[in-house]
């Protein structure tokens, strides 16, 4: 709290002297009566346990007829009381603030020969929690709440008491300080408005939303899955469909699978199953001249649909081939290598990224801790989003910096050396280590071109280690000397083999 | 093939329009098919008109509204109206697209935005046949018509199929080859579980020659947890989870338990329409589990402005606003951040209706919740009560009084229980006020009244401020002032103590007091 300031019939009262049970530092009670709004009244550390701060005023207060009291909560202080509550009295002695709780305190107001057994008892209750002589003993049960485990948090709603609303209006021009007339919840009028007995409120809303008589929905929503596996929807601007999107390329197809999903229960694994059983789906991608020609972004659906992996699904197949991906399923995000400057330098709210070891340190994608200000890298230079804003298309652009990530990436580096590794470990010729490896990595077995030129490339980089041209030590990671020269020549082509585009993109 | 039938006034207009389009899309629909609004006519308006002419009440010019037949219709002040059906040429919304004066053009020179020819032939067409109005196709009800007829039976596996290749059909092509079998397999573990299959996956598929082998991959797939991996990222990107506050603190936070109840009601194949009420509204279900409420983080992800000198309200104004915007785009498609400013230029939403979709989510606290995981729920039970019996055994732990001549007869039990009460007694003797303790009374105490009425305990100049609810804790005090609101406080048998009117009025609510 920053300041406390009181009036009695528009004449300001003054304060004399402030007293607190707990104070952060030099914030005290009195820095809430200073005039100051840069200081104020911190009961910072002392969370959790009942503060109270006395203000005495200067001179008693004669009967008013109002009285306004003003707890300031100033911007530039920040410092919040909890659950408050608020008490005068007429008493006019200098009162001070104790740490007392305020039923005790009534019970401490009867006199001793009066109290019942029930209210002595509740008086040593207290003062066996205060008493001197068992200092020691109240130590051992504070480790006890120490020991108790804290509950995971996350962040929710809740619904406030109906007779408690928060009124919303108009902002003019959108503008948070330009508030207008006040108005009630109602859904869009171009589409079906809500049973008029439905209560005005979040869950009715979302009710509406789904209601099997919003145009919208089921299509939008099937849109989106469509684009999940076509790399584009039926309608294009997955994001807009009204007046300035685009018109649907397949209409009746659209309407169809909406409608669809209504009827199966608006089950997404049906409609997934559905999709992907198509034949439509499971065209292939060759693309002829003509349809070069006549439809280069595939609208009308003459082939498979072909396009680059997401970020995150980049680095997850790319540990997968190497058997060093975590499968554990949820909990806390995990810290991935990255190079530290990227939430330390310029970045806003300075993290200290602590690579996870273990097992963290391959979990899937999605369980990057996701900092938004300094997003994941190798997340970034593929296009994922920042989590600032709700994004219903993801672009797929080409750079040169996404074949220098997976080059070069400690993560990627890190899978090219354990296939090394295991390639050294279970030794095999060197054209079925080359299969395999080729194998793992895009699942088709090499043509014997491809093969040979591996095969080529494997001997070369192995002369260049044997020939001290490149540190053996450096590319493999940990070795054992006797194979550290095919083990590193090794890791080399597992880096190749990721570096081609067809290691990238979901054929 | 077919000729397209060309109305024979048409065909000087088609001349003309060969010669101005070069380099341009001709639209082939302009002469060959019936103008159809939806497909020919709105986004010709959209594009050049409804930016003055539209939606947005505050930007109209000339209160000349094109969006809407009735309007484009209504006589203008001018005596013209925009649009006679029927009647291009005494259509001032022809004139005015075929004027040459730069004062009377339309949309004006300075719009930079001008009608090519073939627009203006469609325009003119349309309101030729009747200027028909269409509503916007994606704010009809969807219809399930039947998957039209092909001529290629063979290849539709099921319905999708045959819209697809309907429509391939009439563009005189053909469907491709099917991916081979290393190719499929990829792709579809790729796109269910987002990961590529191991070398020996892929050969007992390519290896089982079943008729249902791809859909046997297709079934196992859909039941691995790593199926509801890969479909929450996609999700999360439309919730915009992530880890942090953004901003310029960007601190951390905690709403990973959200992103893990994403991926368990994907793999749990959740219906879509239960999975969007429990994200929005779990919190009011009845009986809402602690999932239920967990899943109300979707719009928990907005971000949180904790720099010094911003007004928090006026971030949670924009978190607002970023909630509306986000459900406009996940579950209507449509761009309602635009409302948020002024009416929609292109759709029919007002600035008015934008609110009051906003007031549906404008009524929820905002709080942390700790989640009840039934092991820590147990343990934490277990160390409560350990906690309990160590308070209750307190005074078995209170130091005996030394043994003397004058306690020699008594157990150390019994010495310990006298040697607490006597502490007890001094600490009362200090802490009590006086005449019964330790300071003093400035006040002479009024006259003890039984215990039993602990009563109003307000002063009299907060009376108007505060709920009678607020005031008194006792039920007497509270039917008192209800039977009478002139209550009189000072007939409030009030105990002597001075200090009982520390706490004047005592609340347990923030909200009873208006201030």
């Amino acid at each position: 709290m920053s300041e406390l300031t009181a009036t009695a019939d528009k004449r300001p009262l003054i304060f004399q002297s402030a007293s607190q049970t707990f104070a952060a530092g030099n914030s005290n009670a009195a820095a809430a009566i200073d005039g100051n709004p840069l200081t104020g009244w911190s009961i910072n550390g002392g969370q959790g346990r009942d503060q109270n701060a006395v203000f005495l005023l200067a001179k008693p207060l004669t009967v008013e007829k109002e009285v306004q009291v003003r707890l300031v909560f100033e911007r530039y202080y920040a410092a919040g009381l909890g659950r408050f509550r608020f008490s005068v009295t007429t008493d006019p002695r200098s009162l001070q603030a104790r740490s007392t709780p305020a039923n005790i305190e009534e019970l401490l107001c009867i006199p001793a020969h009066r109290l019942t057994p029930n209210e002595r008892d509740r008086l040593r209750e207290y003062y066996l929690s205060v008493a001197p002589e068992l200092t020691a003993v109240r130590a051992e049960i504070q480790k006890l709440h120490a020991r108790m485990p804290a509950f995971p948090t996350t962040l929710v709603m809740a619904e406030r008491p109906s007779e408690n609303p928060r009124p919303t209006h108009v902002h003019r021009r959108g503008e948070f300080l330009q508030p207008t007339e006040v108005v009630n919840p109602e859904v869009l009028s171009i589409l079906p408005g809500m049973p008029s007995d439905a209560s005005r409120n979040r869950l009715s809303f979302a009710r509406w939303l789904v209601d099997p008589a919003n145009p919208l929905v089921g299509r939008v929503t099937m849109n989106r899955q469509w684009a999940a596996f076509f790399g584009r929807g039926i309608v294009r601007t997955t994001e807009d469909f009204g007046v300035q999107g685009q018109a649907p390329s397949h209409p009746e197809l659209l309407d169809w699978l909406a409608v669809e999903f209504v009827n199966r229960g608006w089950s997404m694994k049906k409609m997934h199953r559905l999709i992907v059983t198509s034949a439509t789906y499971q065209q292939s991608s060759q693309l002829s001249p003509e349809l070069r020609d006549s439809d280069p972004e595939n609208r009308l659906l003459a082939r498979g649909p072909r396009f680059r992996l997401e970020a995150e699904l980049i680095r997850d197949a790319a540990l997968a081939t190497s058997g060093l991906l975590t499968r554990k399923l949820g909990g806390a995000s995990v810290f991935p290598p990255q190079p530290a400057s990227v939430t330390t330098e310029g970045a806003y709210g300075g993290l200290a990224w602590r690579a996870s070891s273990g097992p963290d340190r391959y979990r899937r994608g999605l369980y990057t801790y996701s900092k938004r200000t300094a997003p994941f890298a190798m997340f970034s230079t593929f296009d994922a989003p920042s989590g600032e804003a709700c994004v219903a298309r993801r672009e797929a652009s080409n750079t040169p910096l996404q074949a220098l990530t997976v080059l070069n990436d400690t993560v990627f580096m890190e899978i090219a050396q354990e296939h090394g590794r295991h390639l050294v470990n279970n030794p095999k010729p060197v054209s079925e280590g080359i299969t395999e490896l080729f194998r793992r990595c895009l699942t088709r077995p090499p043509a014997p071109d491809e093969r040979d030129a591996l095969i080529r490339f494997f001997h070369a980089q192995r002369q260049r280690f044997a020939k001290n041209e490149l540190n053996a030590a450096t590319i493999a990671g940990t070795a054992t000397s006797a194979g550290r020269d095919a083990q590193a020549a090794w890791t080399v082509v597992a880096r190749a083999i990721m570096n081609l585009d067809e290691f990238c993109v979901r054929d | 093939m077919i000729r397209p039938v060309i109305h024979p006034v048409l065909r000087r207009f088609l001349l003309l329009l060969v010669s101005w389009t070069v380099g341009q899309i001709v639209p082939q629909q302009a002469c060959a098919q019936p103008i159809d609004f939806a497909r020919d006519v709105r986004p010709i308006l959209a594009r050049h008109c409804f930016k003055c002419h539209g939606p947005d009440d505050n930007a109209r010019k000339a209160n000349l509204r094109l969006d809407s037949r009735e309007r484009a219709l209504a006589t203008a002040r001018s005596g013209r109206k925009a649009i006679v059906p029927g009647n291009a040429d005494n259509s001032e919304l022809i004139q005015r697209i075929t004027a040459t004066d730069p004062t009377e053009i339309m949309p004006p020179p300075a719009a930079k935005n001008p009608l090519s020819g073939a627009q203006k032939l469609i325009l003119r067409r349309w309101i030729a046949a009747g200027a028909d109005y269409q509503t916007h196709w994606s704010f009809l009800r969807p219809r399930q018509l039947p998957a039209p007829p092909v001529r290629n039976a063979q290849w539709p596996k099921n319905p999708i199929d045959r819209f697809v290749l309907a429509r391939l059909e009439n563009s005189g092509l053909q469907p491709a080859q099917p991916a081979d079998r290393y190719t499929l397999i990829r792709r579809v573990y790729l796109d269910l579980i987002g990961l590529p299959p191991t070398p020996a996956e892929a050969d007992a598929f390519v290896a089982d020659s079943s008729p249902d082998s791809y859909e046997k991959v297709v079934d196992r797939l859909l039941e691995s947890p790593h199926y509801g991996e890969r479909w929450a990222r996609r999700w999360l990107d439309l919730a915009r989870y992530a880890d942090t506050n953004g901003y310029e603190k960007d601190r951390p936070r905690s709403i990973w338990p959200y992103r893990d109840w994403v991926i368990a009601a994907i793999n749990a194949d959740m219906p879509f329409d239960q999975f969007t009420i429990e994200q929005l509204a779990g919190d009011m279900l009845p009986n809402a589990t602690p999932a239920q409420r967990i899943a109300t983080g979707f719009h928990r992800n907005t971000m949180i402005n904790e720099e010094g000198g911003i007004d928090p309200l006026e971030f949670r104004f924009h978190a607002l606003t970023d909630r509306v915007g986000t459900t406009g785009t996940v579950w209507l498609g449509l761009t309602l951040g635009c409302v948020q400013c002024h009416s929609h230029k292109y759709d029919p939403i007002s600035h008015r209706e934008y609110y009051q979709f906003m007031a549906f989510l404008n009524n929820a606290d905002e709080p942390e919740y700790e989640i009840p995981v039934p092991e820590l729920v147990s343990r934490r039970r277990e160390i409560e009560g350990e906690i309990v019996a160590r308070n209750a055994d307190l005074p078995n732990r209170f130091p005996a009084e030394p043994a003397s001549s004058a306690n020699d007869k008594c157990s150390e039990k019994e010495r310990r229980a006298a040697h607490l009460e006597k502490r007890l007694d001094a600490w009362l003797t200090r802490s009590q006020p006086k005449p019964y303790g330790g300071f003093p009374c400035v006040r002479a105490p009024r006259p003890v009244t039984p215990r039993a009425s602990p009563c109003c305990r307000t002063a009299p100049f907060w009376r108007a401020a505060i709920k009678p609810s607020a005031m008194c804790t006792t039920s007497r005090c509270r039917q008192t002032f209800a039977a009478s609101p002139r209550f009189d406080w000072k007939s409030c048998p009030t105990i002597a103590c001075p200090r009982r009117d520390l706490d004047a009025f005592i609340t347990k609510d923030r909200s009873a007091i208006s201030f």
